[in-house]
């Protein structure tokens, strides 16, 4: 297994949270040199997972032995866990109702996206924090480049040889205010 | 309804993003090599899971 990544990446990431997308942390269980690797990478990062992520990779699994497996390896205190009591809960709410009529409104002309309700409240959570959060994750695609800004991608060699992209973004406040701005004068004219 | 739905403010965080937070460099190496042994007794499982798979009456 090969993994490169994207040069000042150290630089891109210093003094950040990194939080973790689940098809990320799942690449990280299934092969221990990648792991140690991602260490490496992150030498000096708190790394967190999200509630709703850690209920992402916990889920589906039913074999009993590796539900116990995928618990334990979650739970070390290697990842800190992101805080979610009730009243950041109705926060994150808040503002993944808001990213979902922003999503609807920039992509009215390209058909139908689909953004599933954890992607919407981890999207939440970078925008909460969007000062010290960063996201590594697998899927772009759920994290679109009008709100979100690519800083960084890790390169990570498959079994079958080909290079899966995980790409570290954040969250850009300049880009959520031009697109919330649009979003208000529409909703002026409408009301 | 359709007003307060509207008017949704935007929330940000003014405190740290975690309630325990280490970083990597401070973790000690047992806990890395736990999780190293988690990795490889989760492929076991999987590649055991294959061998089920492919002759059913095993």
């Amino acid at each position: 297994m090969k993994i490169l990544t994207s040069s000042k990446i150290a630089s891109a990431t210093e003094n950040k949270y990194i939080f973790f997308d689940n098809d990320f942390l799942s690449e990280l269980f299934h092969d221990e040199e990648v792991f140690k690797e991602v260490l490496n990478i992150f030498p000096n990062n708190p790394l967190v997972v999200d509630p709703l992520t850690k209920f992402e990779f916990l889920r589906s699994v039913f074999l009993p032995s590796q539900t116990n497996l995928k618990k334990a390896f979650i739970e070390k205190d290697i990842f800190a866990p992101a805080t979610l009591y009730q009243e950041i809960f109705k926060k994150l709410q808040d503002n993944a109702l808001l990213l979902s009529k922003i999503y609807a409104h920039q992509d009215r002309n390209r058909g139908t996206a689909k953004y599933s309700f954890v992607d919407l409240f981890l999207a939440a959570r970078l925008m909460f924090q969007y000062n010290i959060a960063l996201l590594v994750t697998g899927n772009k695609k759920d994290f679109p480049s009008y709100l979100f800004e690519v800083i960084g991608v890790i390169n990570i060699e498959q079994a079958d040889g080909i290079m899966k992209p995980y790409t570290v973004l954040r969250f850009n406040n300049d880009k959520f205010k031009k697109c919330n701005d649009e979003l208000t004068s529409l909703q002026k004219k409408n009301s | 309804m359709a007003s307060l739905i509207s008017n949704i403010k935007p929330h940000y965080s003014d405190e740290g993003a975690t309630s325990k937070v280490k970083k990597v460099d401070n973790l000690n190496s047992g806990t890395i090599s736990e999780m190293v042994g988690i990795i490889k007794k989760n492929k076991k499982i999987l590649e055991e899971l294959a061998r089920t798979d492919e002759n059913p009456h095993k």
